[in-house]
């Protein structure tokens, strides 16, 4: 009898597993950063046995050349997670998710506007934002305290903040910096240009030429320059990859100060004797931040596009959503009463995880044209020669601002 | 059918699986890209044939290229005679009767087998500014004002040639030390007995004996210092800026970060040009100083 059930319970699964559609779904990410997707996959399952869901996890570093790969021999994941979402929908290989949306009356009003336009070419929707990667300003309680300096809030500037920078920099007999006062990183240049009223280009939306060699950006650039050159409160961009990452300093305590989004708050609460705090970032001209992410496709080749959105629904949907948002990880893009309690109750406190939303909505994208990475990769990288002092703001953002004009004429517009 | 064809096709047939992962997977693969250099093409959307346009504007016009050509040849120059002189320095020694001969030797060849990538982690403490053993012996023996080493622009290239140093002498080491050991001690005796001191029999018999192995050792040297790769992949970035990017890690994110097939292609077989060059001018000039027996 014994035997015959078992024997009936295989039949069962195998006949489950054979009848079940099967849908592939790629992401990248650091051990530390599946455990949201392994449970959606888990609950979907749970509530769609039909389906199947087979995941892709590859690093960050080689997760789009084998995407792409997959994508020229037209056999990528059905759903994937992907970033720039208007350069891969120009190439056809997204599907258009605006009628799927209009069916099955998917709540896509919930999410931030101006986030989810990052995820449209020419008026339609091809994906949904994972979450905003929101900065904020976290400070180290007991540096502060030591220090005898009020903690950071809403009325910081950009003076307050290099003060404090410079009583929080400890250095010892050989001049050597043992405790920086802040930590800037290397992709985050764009914010103080932001603050200080600056644009990267002249249109976001419809850009001409670039604008870096304006006065508010090429001030908010040699302001970094002249924390890390002058007053040497925070250690040059350039050498922060041979110190290890922002975090990781912030983390140990050698560092007073960063400038940092929600993913890093895993890797400082494994400090137990880290006491951290979270503020708005300093202003200039205005408060500004960060407004991107990367989100949910599906690809236009896809067998399975029902069963994927359906998946997409669970995934980019409140439940989905709140899985993100409670690991404490992403500041989710989908503003619900449901995935903002997920966020918020996660520490470090429910009132410094609202700054997050506060900030979000300061938000401003990035320029919406083809090849916007590799400029702003090139830019990052002349930036370098700011930053270990070898040449000048001015100088450095003059050739830039040429280089970029020409790159944005010679890539065009969709 | 004779037993001379019978034997051929045998031949053919065991040679068979080697040739044809070869025709597939290398030689396919090249014929490909040579093809690719001439196309505008990102994997997705239909190539567009552009002509020699990538060559023109990868001669003419890209800076970021000149740059990394430029980068590319302080390296090559920065690390063969470097490697080829120590190398030979290193095998006179190993050859002989040292003192605990087997764990130098060990010791020397025992980077060329650890990956690159645990090699950076390891160089990245040594050459820190602040804290690295390498500035505290700078400094110890007496200087200041430091170099920052992988943090600034100048030294970057530096630090990297002295780990690409430390890590492939001993490649050079060994191939030198079984070149010595082909030389016959009869010619030492011979040249003992008619008076000859030790460096006039290292000058006449040593070096003429093992140009053979000297040539080989530089030819290989100058093809894979050219395509440098990964000490500036793991371990800056090709930074700061652009002091550390090298031609091969420039085709590395033509293709697999911006998707430019083409241009990537294109550099790839400049490369090649290069490289096949170099060569070509040892080869010819070897008659010069090779010694064959």
């Amino acid at each position: 009898m014994k035997r015959l059930l078992m024997v009936l319970l295989v039949l069962a699964t195998i006949s489950i597993v054979f009848s079940a559609t099967k849908i592939r779904f790629s992401f990248w990410g650091d051990p530390s950063e599946l455990p949201p997707y392994q449970e959606i996959v888990k609950q979907f399952q749970a509530e769609n046995p039909d389906i199947q869901v087979e995941t892709i996890n590859y690093p960050w570093s080689t997760y789009f050349d084998k995407i792409q790969a997959m994508m020229a021999a037209e056999d990528a994941p059905d759903v994937m997670f992907l970033h720039t979402i208007p350069s891969w929908a120009a190439k056809g290989v997204l599907e258009d998710l605006t009628p799927y949306i209009e069916k099955t009356k998917f709540p896509v009003e919930a999410y931030n506007k101006e986030l989810l336009s990052t995820f449209m070419y020419k008026g339609r929707i091809y994906g949904f934002p994972r979450d905003n990667d929101t900065t904020v300003l976290f400070y180290n309680k007991t540096l502060f305290d030591e220090a005898g300096i009020p903690y950071p809030d809403y009325s910081w500037d950009w003076q307050r903040f290099l003060d404090a920078a410079r009583k929080l920099t400890k250095v010892d007999s050989r001049g050597r910096v043992t405790q920086w006062g802040a930590v800037l990183e290397r992709n985050k240049w764009h914010l103080w240009i932001h603050m200080n009223g600056g644009r990267i280009v002249d249109n976001y939306d419809m850009p001409t030429r670039c604008t870096l060699n304006e006065r508010a950006a090429v001030e908010a650039i040699q302001f970094i320059a002249d924390m890390i050159l002058s007053y040497k409160v925070t250690p040059s961009i350039a050498e922060l990859a041979q110190l290890g990452s922002a975090a990781e300093l912030f983390t140990t305590g050698r560092v007073a100060m960063v400038l940092s989004n929600a993913a890093q708050i895993s890797s400082f609460l494994t400090n137990k004797n880290l006491k951290f705090g979270v503020a708005p970032l300093p202003y200039k001209i205005t408060r500004t931040n960060t407004l991107g992410g990367a989100g949910f496709v599906m690809y236009s080749k896809s067998k399975n596009k029902d069963a994927a959105w359906k998946f997409m629904q669970f995934l980019c949907g409140p439940k989905g959503q709140s899985i993100f948002a409670k690991s404490g990880d992403a500041v989710p893009a989908m503003r619900t009463p449901e995935t903002v309690k997920a966020f918020t109750s996660n520490p470090p406190s429910e009132q410094e995880r609202l700054i997050f939303f506060t900030e979000t909505s300061f938000g401003i994208k990035f320029p919406s044209i083809p090849g916007w990475w590799e400029i702003f990769e090139y830019v990052t990288r002349e930036l370098d020669y700011v930053w270990t002092g070898q040449k000048s703001a001015v100088e450095v953002l003059e050739y830039v601002t040429q280089e970029v004009t020409k790159m944005i004429k010679q890539y065009g517009t969709w | 059918m004779t037993l001379k064809t019978r034997e051929g096709v045998a031949a053919w047939f065991f040679l068979l699986p080697g040739f044809a992962g070869f025709l597939i997977f290398v030689f396919g693969a090249v014929a490909v890209s040579f093809f690719l250099s001439f196309l505008q093409w990102d994997m997705l959307t239909p190539a567009k044939f552009v002509g020699l346009e990538n060559y023109v504007r990868l001669i003419a016009y890209d800076k970021t290229f000149h740059l990394v050509l430029k980068n590319t040849i302080t390296f090559v120059l920065g690390t063969v005679p470097t490697r080829v002189i120590l190398g030979l320095l290193f095998a006179l020694a190993l050859v002989r009767n040292i003192p605990a001969r087997t764990f130098f030797r060990a010791a020397i060849f025992l980077p060329v087998i650890i990956p690159t990538v645990a090699a950076a982690m390891v160089f990245r403490w040594i050459f820190n500014a602040d804290f690295g053993l390498m500035n505290e012996f700078l400094y110890s023996i007496g200087f200041s004002n430091l170099p920052r080493w992988f943090s600034d622009p100048k030294w970057a290239m530096s630090a990297v040639i002295i780990l690409s140093i430390w890590k492939d002498v001993g490649f050079s080491t060994v191939l030198f030390m079984a070149g010595l050991q082909g030389i016959p001690s009869s010619l030492y005796e011979a040249a003992w007995l008619d008076g000859a001191n030790k460096w006039k029999s290292f000058v006449y018999i040593t070096l003429p004996l093992l140009s053979p192995t000297t040539f080989f050792v530089i030819v290989i040297n100058i093809i894979s210092s050219f395509q440098v790769f990964d000490q500036a992949y793991v371990l800056t970035g090709g930074g700061p800026g652009n002091a550390t990017n090298t031609i091969v890690y420039y085709i590395y994110n033509n293709a697999f970060q911006w998707f430019r097939m083409g241009y990537a292609s294109a550099v790839a077989w400049l490369l090649f040009g290069i490289i096949f060059a170099a060569t070509f001018v040892q080869f010819r000039y070897q008659k010069k100083w090779v010694y064959y027996e």
